[in-house]
């Protein structure tokens, strides 16, 4: 099977290309990124092919490719990628606003390729025992969800609004609210945000709360801050404390680790020994594509989440206390 | 010094033990109900009363309030008529009205009046305040909080799930950290809250969530939740991400002994302790006992004590309306 990245941007990518590399079943590799240096310094380290355009990476006839570029350049490359009827992965958020995802979605169903996205949370199996227990009702119906994923400074394009599209609003509420979805159906009718810059100098929000109202009568609270610094012993959480009416889940689900302390680091260290997320999400992809289905994660899904971060940008944007109401 | 507790509930039976440990203070008790009287009469093996006219008449130095919120005004007002000083639990009052009024009634009659802000006194929060003024991490950034999970509070005649009694979790439970905030990190600018809430009276499956957002003048973030829902115990942590560091209380590190009652029993309002020389709540009342006898005003002032109840009641009405609210008024974004 012959796998194609589009840009090394995301760090994600990188993560990506190693499970690729793990997976028996990926006997070809090839790359795509605008920037030249980093270009030469992935193709000489990962011994892959570096071509020069989309167009020449596409003339190797792939099966499937991963854009993981800046979040602003996913619907250019991928409106190009679609007329290759192939199978493409796009990195998290979908885009920098749902008009253009939506556009992504549009100009790959008129080609016939397929377009799912990353949301490797969902491979968590923590994440799924809590979708199992919702889904079977235990907790019964659900009446409040306070969430965080927090996280560190992840620096560059990511402090570009005009490559990222915004800061850790964007970057993380996606993750959040997609569990949200997947787990339970709802869609977002109401966002309120607050959102603050504790870095000095940064040109984004490295700090946002949001309180998100869905269709089915519950509310989400998220923490989607950059809030970790460097010496916090992990790089951040994905958690949730879900209330029923019967009962309550509370899920950590970085909580699988063991605790370091070493002369010869920095910091204490939380070394994290759970699911392998990335190795899930992409070894779903591959399978998927050995079986001809699309993704199991649609893009679709992923406008679902987006359209949280639509919201939550208009809401701070406007001058008023009162949200839109969907 | 002598000092009157009014109350027996749980509160009125914690202060009573702290006094009990307290040098030169000779506690009595004021309690309406007379079987619960004579029963922690008994246990304490202290006086008590049935009669707060009594209590006013008599020469006592300071008049310590544990009653539910609604009846905090009128007897702090009467007491402070009989030229008694005053410890009032918190939340001061179901309003700030009231909690002005119950100052202005004080002040005009010489006496202090003193309010059961005692997370202040807490050594875990007193140390992240510490630490945070040492400039450990930085300038805050982003605040999460919890204060809740031990179920259903069932006070005298169920006065907690009588919103005009007590104003609802966020004034009763939440008014800790918005004063430990204001205090150590700046004013609340605005607020939103989201609050689930069953039916009913107190019992075995009666909730109470709150979820709040809420925002500093100085652009400080904040999430404090709340809740009167089982979570296995009551607990509360704190978490504060500033620009250089991250200060965080948390459980886990904070209950040397866990000991774990069998709920049939019947429970009351659960106080989260550790094991100290002092508990916080000692501290508190040693503090308002100095504050009257040095004449000084107390390490709590009841200005913030209503400060904080304004913010809680903002909160309260932001939960109602479903919209931000500036807790100043007017439009401040």
């Amino acid at each position: 099977m012959k796998i194609g990245i589009v840009s090394f941007a995301h760090p994600h990518a990188y993560s990506y290309l190693n499970k690729l590399i793990n997976n028996q079943r990926v006997d070809w590799l090839g790359f795509f990124d605008d920037d030249q240096a980093r270009a030469k310094e992935v193709a000489a380290k990962y011994q892959i092919n570096s071509y020069a355009s989309i167009k020449e990476l596409m003339e190797q006839k792939l099966d499937g490719v991963i854009v993981a570029s800046e979040n602003a350049k996913h619907r250019e490359q991928v409106c190009l990628l679609a007329p290759y009827r192939l199978s493409i992965l796009c990195e998290k958020p979908l885009a920098t606003n749902c008009a253009d995802g939506l556009a992504m979605i549009k100009a790959c169903q008129e080609h016939g390729s397929t377009l799912g996205i990353c949301y490797p949370v969902r491979y968590l199996s923590s994440i799924r025992e809590m979708k199992n227990k919702i889904k079977e009702g235990v907790i019964g119906r659900i009446e409040h969800i306070t969430a965080s994923n927090h996280g560190s400074y992840p620096g560059g394009w990511f402090a570009q609004p005009d490559l990222s599209g915004g800061g850790a609003l964007i970057d993380h509420t996606v993750h959040v609210c997609d569990i949200v979805y997947w787990m339970t159906g709802a869609r977002p009718t109401k966002v309120i945000a607050m959102a603050n810059t504790m870095r000095a100098g940064l040109k984004v929000e490295d700090l946002a709360l949001l309180n998100v109202e869905w269709n089915q009568g519950f509310d989400l609270t998220l923490d989607s801050s950059w809030s970790r610094n460097e010496h916090y012993p992990i790089w951040g959480d994905v958690k949730f404390k879900i209330y029923g009416n019967l009962g309550m889940i509370e899920v950590d689900s970085m909580n699988q680790v063991i605790e370091i302390y070493s002369n010869k680091k920095d910091k204490p260290l939380w070394s994290y020994w759970g699911d392998d997320m990335d190795q899930g999400l992409i070894d779903s992809f591959v399978d998927s594509i050995e079986k001809g289905v699309p993704f199991p994660v649609p893009a679709e899904d992923g406008l679902v989440s987006l359209k949280v971060v639509d919201m939550a940008y208009h809401f701070l944007r406007s001058e008023d206390n009162r949200a839109i109401e969907y | 010094m002598k000092v009157a507790v009014i109350g027996a509930g749980t509160m009125g039976k914690v202060h009573l033990n702290c006094y009990q440990k307290m040098e030169k203070i000779e506690v009595v008790l004021c309690e309406l109900d007379q079987q619960k009287r004579e029963e922690i009469s008994r246990l304490y093996r202290i006086d008590s009363t049935g009669d707060y006219q009594q209590v006013l008449a008599a020469d006592f130095d300071i008049i310590d309030i544990c009653l539910p919120t609604y009846l905090h005004q009128e007897y702090t007002i009467k007491a402070a008529r009989a030229g008694k000083h005053v410890f009032c639990e918190k939340p001061i009052a179901l309003n700030e009205e009231a909690a002005w009024n119950m100052l202005s009634v004080c002040r005009e009659n010489g006496v202090k009046l003193g309010i059961g802000m005692v997370l202040r006194f807490y050594p875990e929060y007193r140390a992240l305040r510490q630490r945070y003024q040492e400039g450990l991490i930085g300038e805050a950034g982003v605040i999460n909080g919890f204060r809740g999970g031990g179920g259903y509070p069932r006070g005298w005649n169920d006065w907690y799930a009588d919103e005009q009694a007590s104003s609802s979790l966020v004034v009763d439970l939440l008014i800790h950290e918005v004063d430990f905030i204001q205090w150590v990190f700046g004013d609340v600018r605005r607020v939103y809250a989201k609050r689930k809430c069953s039916a009913g009276r107190s019992g075995e499956d009666k909730f109470e969530i709150y979820s709040t957002i809420f925002q500093l003048e100085n652009g400080v973030l904040v999430n404090l939740d709340g809740s009167w829902y089982d979570e296995g115990g009551f607990h509360s942590w704190l978490e504060v991400a500033g620009t250089d560091g991250l200060i965080a209380i948390r459980p886990e590190r904070s209950i040397p002994i866990k000991t774990q009652f069998n709920s049939i029993l019947g429970a009351e309002v659960a106080v989260p302790a550790s094991p100290l020389t002092k508990t916080p709540f000692q501290l508190e009342l040693e503090d308002f006992v100095e504050a009257v006898q040095q004449d000084r005003p107390p390490g709590v002032r009841v200005e913030e004590a209503i400060k904080a109840l304004r913010v809680t009641l903002k909160m309260y009405q932001s939960a109602q309306l479903g919209e931000v609210i500036d807790v100043k008024g007017g439009q401040s974004r």
